[in-house]
């Protein structure tokens, strides 16, 4: 497969601060590719040196083979970009918002008429084509935004936080859009976000600290490697599962009767619930989430973790 | 050509469905128009006429009245150009607060197109709103008593027009490259607006003030612009209020009123003012351009 993305080095300054410190990362065509990381991170520069908004200090960006930097009227051919904040015009319909950036690219008359036809379908907006865009809900407004990024079919589309300041249900909405369009069309999307569980969603994800790209695999793969899962455990004797437990060298802590025990994964919880079953109540099995693995990889806890260790 | 097309088209489409910026835009013409006729016309009207009886004739009422409309409504013509060009280019100030001007960048649009859009859609904005506020100015001569400008003189004032709302949207456009928020472009638009009528010589004849200050004015296209407009207005006011007036003192009222101007005792012919705004808006225009070159893409 070739890459949609393919990015070394990249290093991006502002003044004295490095807001991007040395990321390398290659998207393949055709795949969900999330970029996580707290605010500040580092990934809204990121994104905006991939679409030639910014100019970087050192390393290379291509774009399905186009330099950017050198090549950007072929970059912004290739790539849709869907802002964080709305930049359609909110005195305009949406219909003429889409006639106007569609023009930019060439596209008009006929041509945009179809096209139109084609996004609006795709991203549920056709009831909304002749309202304001300015008189829109926020669910509304960013899904204009997606068909904004759409209109002349690029090749990668970007999303930076498509889904910050929605609802639960409307994000929800705003993944399945996305979802959609990329099986449908093979577009490859490129989105930032910095709802760890969003992640979930994509097929692969990297996340990003202080400028710097601190683990990349998917989501699965991520989870398994810097997340544990936490098997609970409740009884009704909780002195004899604590001599039990405590006879085996299992670790544990005990909270309001409920005994939670890391475990490496979900089937090695297996043998010890057998083992335990005569003592049990009941059990729940909580799997690890990306919030585990961005903290495991970047926060204070896991520190503050190995120091009790040790 | 056809992105520019497009985007001239959205510009202006932006600028006159919102209402309020449409009547900004002509709103320091309508507070003029309003001051004049509450406070300063009955000023302008006394002095002619003790003018004229000074000069031992008897005035024509009604030829006073037709000639200081006429002054003052050349002379908001010369603001509006200004003022409207300003109201247009305010997309700009809006589309880089908002963020649509990255929106732009991001896609395969040339820059030069981008600022062509800006440009031309000030242009046609000012164009149009200044057509409107020369109707309202002529509606308001002919229903004081006052006659229609003829063929030549209205078409003498459109082509002023066009060549200042060139020139004055060129430099409209160069400052509002300075301007990060509409807050501070809104507060820019008052002082303009403001400091226009004194420098066009609006509110009070540029007669009347110091010749230190009357110098600074004339060094400014402004007062240039404004005396051309009036030149249009007033050939047949001044023929008819000052009929059988000696020619100097006519003269001289002329130069006070700024319908003529002098600098250093020598009378400044018209194509010189012309040639002035002309260069005045080239030099600006190339500025604009440069400027807005960086600052829409800036990376």
């Amino acid at each position: 497969m070739s890459s949609a993305i393919r990015i070394r080095d990249l290093v991006k300054r502002y003044g004295a601060t490095t807001a991007v410190d040395g990321i390398s990362l290659d998207v393949e065509e055709g795949c969900l590719y999330a970029f996580l990381g707290p605010n500040g991170a580092g990934k809204s520069t990121t994104i905006n040196c991939i679409c030639s908004l910014l100019s970087f200090d050192g390393g290379t960006i291509e774009v399905c083979g186009h330099a950017v930097g050198r090549e950007d009227d072929a970059v912004r051919h290739a790539i849709g970009v869907v802002f964080q904040e709305s930049v359609l015009d909110p005195i305009l319909t949406v219909r003429e918002n889409l006639a106007t950036r569609a023009a930019l690219y060439g596209i008009r008359g006929r041509a945009f008429a179809s096209r139109l036809a084609e996004v609006a379908a795709t991203t549920g907006i056709e009831e909304i084509l002749d309202r304001r865009y300015g008189r829109l809900s926020g669910g509304q407004r960013r899904r204009a935004d997606i068909a904004r990024g759409l209109v002349h079919t690029p090749r990668v589309l970007f999303l930076d936080e498509p889904t910050t300041g929605l609802d639960p249900q409307t994000r929800a909405r705003v993944w399945a859009s996305v979802r959609t369009l990329q099986k449908s069309s093979g577009t490859t999307v490129f989105l930032t976000t910095h709802y760890m569980e969003e992640a979930n969603h994509a097929d692969f994800a990297s996340i990003i600290d202080h400028g710097r790209i601190v683990a990349s695999d998917t989501p699965a793969s991520l989870r398994v490697a810097h997340s544990h899962d936490v098997l609970r455990l409740m009884t009704r004797d909780a002195t004899a599962l604590r001599t039990w437990l405590e006879a085996r060298g299992t670790a544990y802590r005990e909270r309001t009767g409920v005994f939670s025990l890391l475990v490496g994964s979900s089937l090695a919880a297996l043998p010890l619930i057998r083992e335990a079953e005569p003592l049990l109540s009941g059990f729940e099995l909580v799997q690890g989430s990306m919030d585990d693995v961005f903290m495991s990889l970047t926060g204070r806890d896991i520190r503050e973790d190995k120091e009790e260790e040790s | 050509m056809k992105e520019v097309t497009a985007l001239v088209r959205r510009n202006m489409r932006l600028f006159f469905r919102d209402r309020a910026s449409v009547f900004f835009s002509l709103l320091s013409v309508l507070i003029i128009i309003l001051l004049y006729t509450l406070f300063l016309a009955k000023m302008q009207v006394d002095g002619i006429t003790s003018a004229i009886l000074g000069a031992g004739m008897v005035p024509d009422a009604k030829a006073v009245r037709f000639f200081v409309d006429s002054w003052i409504m050349g002379g908001i013509l010369a603001t509006g150009t200004v003022t409207t060009s300003l109201g247009a280019i305010g997309i700009l100030v809006d589309d880089r607060h908002r963020g649509a001007a990255r929106d732009f960048q991001v896609s395969p649009v040339r820059r030069s197109q981008l600022v062509a859009g800006y440009l031309l859609s000030t242009f046609l904005v000012s164009l149009v709103m200044s057509t409107v506020a020369f109707v309202i100015a002529e509606g308001y001569i002919v229903l004081s008593g006052g006659e229609l400008l003829d063929a030549a003189s209205m078409l003498g004032a459109f082509g002023v027009l066009a060549l200042c709302i060139l020139a004055f949207s060129a430099l409209m456009c160069f400052l509002a490259t300075f301007m990060k928020t509409p807050g501070a472009f809104g507060s820019f638009s008052t002082v303009v607006g403001t400091l226009l009528g004194f420098f066009m010589g609006i509110y009070v004849p540029i007669g009347v003030l110091p010749a230190s200050i009357q110098v600074f004015m004339k060094v400014l296209p402004f007062n240039s612009a404004a005396v051309l407009m009036r030149q249009q207005f007033m050939a047949r006011p001044l023929a008819a209020v000052f009929a059988g007036v000696p020619a100097p003192v006519s003269a001289g009222y002329e130069e006070f009123y700024g319908i003529t101007m002098s600098l250093g005792g020598k009378a400044v012919p018209t194509w010189a003012m012309l040639a002035f705004i002309g260069a005045f808006g080239a030099v600006f225009f190339l500025l604009a351009v440069f400027r807005l070159n960086r600052k829409i893409g800036s990376k």
